[in-house]
């Protein structure tokens, strides 16, 4: 009987990760990757190296996802996924985005939105990312007098 | 969906950089939000703004234009302009051409005390609830000769020479013709054209006594006198005639599609030396017509159908329509192009669409209540 597939990957701390190979093909990058260095069969190969801090956490995520069937428990576990601060945010976000991984960005992207709704206002925004006010004096006094048009 | 055609370009990349350090900003330690790689910016923008459509929800775009000069740029090129997405955003949009498609409801509420009109942006249904959205104030004010309504962007301030003002309204002593004034200057938006940075910013206030007039409104009596429904003329000055024709001349593909630009620059340089109304046309700015209510004998009045926007009969409701010598009569001579009517004791309906913007509408429609013609 075959045993489900397994690929090994290795993050940039040296740490190795066994993931199932349907979970570790969700990411473009490793699917790539594996595509162009070993068409054939690819099982327990440490092919590649896979440098994020953040991997385990991935793989994770698509253990757990795949795990969940019903809608609302799904929804309710990636609340919880994402309740993280604006550090791990945006690591994950950086890992998402390497590993191009779709159903991940999509969540992060969701929750950065939510973030910035969560902003009373642009400056609030601007504490939170970190975000310089870069514009001239006089483009922002003028934004700033509409500002109550955007709130009535 | 955007996010993987982002991922199929990284990974024809993958294969030569896979051997590679990542990118120096994973490498820091902490959070660097300000170096976001802007593809990823874009995808959290563009998410906010396809899911904050309405209002009050869309405030969060223009909050998110104003953090900083890449937030504002991005959200820029998202936003789309009124005419194509039926959505009002930024102030700006005020001035822009309404929804081509459909007409987009707005209310005004009359506040007699202080003499006040409020337009606001329907947000329901229902003309009569509360929700709406505030788009512009105007305060009328009688001069020896004539009279101003001074319309802003702010409902309780209406100072001139900062870029809240947005205009004005001006009658002469009869009340028979009104002049709109634009309070940005077109040509000061073209100049500043040039320089995106420039033209990131809200149009350059110029001082009141350089107003653009931008339309000219005019009342008569019909033939029946003052017992028939009065005839309402307007010259759009900077609306082409073309703009109504099927895939005609829109006022904006002569400029670039900015929405952070009210009026085009090159219709513009023609008529900007244009002073008086008589001769509009003849520089092919668009005339509108009031629709010519019918007479239902049964009834004993003039109708018109404002398929339910309008239930309260009054001699200051109109439909306007392109006026036939725009150019040869067709179908986009049947379209509403503005419509307003009373729905109660201080609370009126306005419907409009392309090409004409709200600023425009409001404008027209505070001719209504301010001229005499025909009131008995």
């Amino acid at each position: 009987m075959l045993l489900s597939k397994n690929s090994a990957l290795e993050s940039k701390d040296n740490e190795i990760f066994e993931v199932e190979e349907s979970i570790a093909i969700q990411s473009e990058l490793i699917k790539t990757m594996t595509t162009m260095v070993n068409s054939k069969a690819y099982v327990n190969e440490r092919n590649q190296m896979v440098p994020e801090a953040r991997c385990r956490k991935q793989a994770n995520y698509h253990v757990e996802q795949n795990n969940k069937i019903v809608d609302e428990e799904l929804s309710d576990w990636e609340s919880k996924f994402f309740e993280v601060d604006m550090d791990d945010l945006h690591e994950l976000f950086m890992a998402a985005n390497y590993l191009e991984i779709e159903s991940l960005l999509n969540g992060v992207t969701k929750r950065v939105g939510d973030f910035i709704k969560a902003c009373k206002n642009v400056e609030v925004i601007r504490q939170t990312f970190g975000i310089n006010n870069d514009f001239a004096a006089q483009q922002e006094e003028e934004i700033r007098k509409l500002n109550s048009w955007n709130h009535i | 969906m955007a996010i993987k055609c982002i991922a199929r370009l990284r990974s024809r990349r993958v294969v030569q950089d896979q051997l590679q350090t990542p990118n120096e900003v994973e490498a820091e330690g902490g959070c660097c939000w300000a170096n976001l790689p802007q593809e990823l910016l874009w995808e959290v923008l563009l998410r906010i703004e396809e899911s904050e459509s309405i209002w009050p929800q869309r405030k969060h775009v223009v909050a998110c234009a104003g953090v900083c000069r890449s937030w504002r740029f991005i959200i820029q090129q998202i936003v789309k302009l009124p005419q194509l997405s039926g959505k009002l955003t930024f102030p700006i949009s005020v001035k822009q051409p309404g929804p081509k498609d459909s007409l987009l409801q707005c209310f005004i509420k009359r506040n007699r005390s202080t003499q006040t009109y409020y337009l606001y942006l329907g947000l329901t249904n229902s003309a009569l609830s509360d929700g709406g959205k505030f788009l512009l104030a105007a305060r009328k004010c009688r001069r020896p000769t004539c009279t101003d309504y001074i319309i802003s962007l702010l409902a309780e301030d209406f100072s001139k020479g900062t870029n809240t003002y947005a205009g004005r309204l001006r009658s002469n002593f009869l009340g028979t013709k009104f002049t709109v004034f634009d309070g940005q200057s077109p040509q000061a938006g073209a100049k500043m054209g040039k320089s995106r940075s420039s033209r990131l910013a809200n149009l350059r206030q110029v001082s009141p006594s350089s107003n653009y007039p931008m339309a000219h409104i005019s009342y008569e009596l019909n033939m029946l006198g003052s017992r028939g429904p009065r005839r309402m003329q307007c010259n759009m000055n900077t609306i082409p005639a073309t703009s109504i024709a099927p895939g005609g001349l829109d006022p904006t593909t002569q400029a670039e599609l900015n929405p952070y630009q009210s009026t085009p620059t090159s219709f513009l340089s023609k008529s900007a030396s244009m002073e008086n109304s008589v001769s509009d046309q003849k520089n092919g700015g668009l005339v509108l017509i009031n629709k010519a209510p019918r007479w239902h004998e049964q009834l004993q009045c003039w109708c018109l159908n404002f398929h339910g926007r309008v239930t309260i009969a009054s001699v200051k409701n109109f439909q306007l329509v392109a006026s036939p010598e725009n150019g040869p009569a067709g179908p986009e001579h049947e379209k509403i192009i503005l419509q307003f009517g009373k729905v109660g004791k201080d609370l009126f309906t306005m419907d409009y669409r392309y090409p004409i913007s709200v600023f425009q509408a409001f404008a027209i429609c505070l001719s209504s209540f301010e001229t005499r013609i025909a009131c008995e």
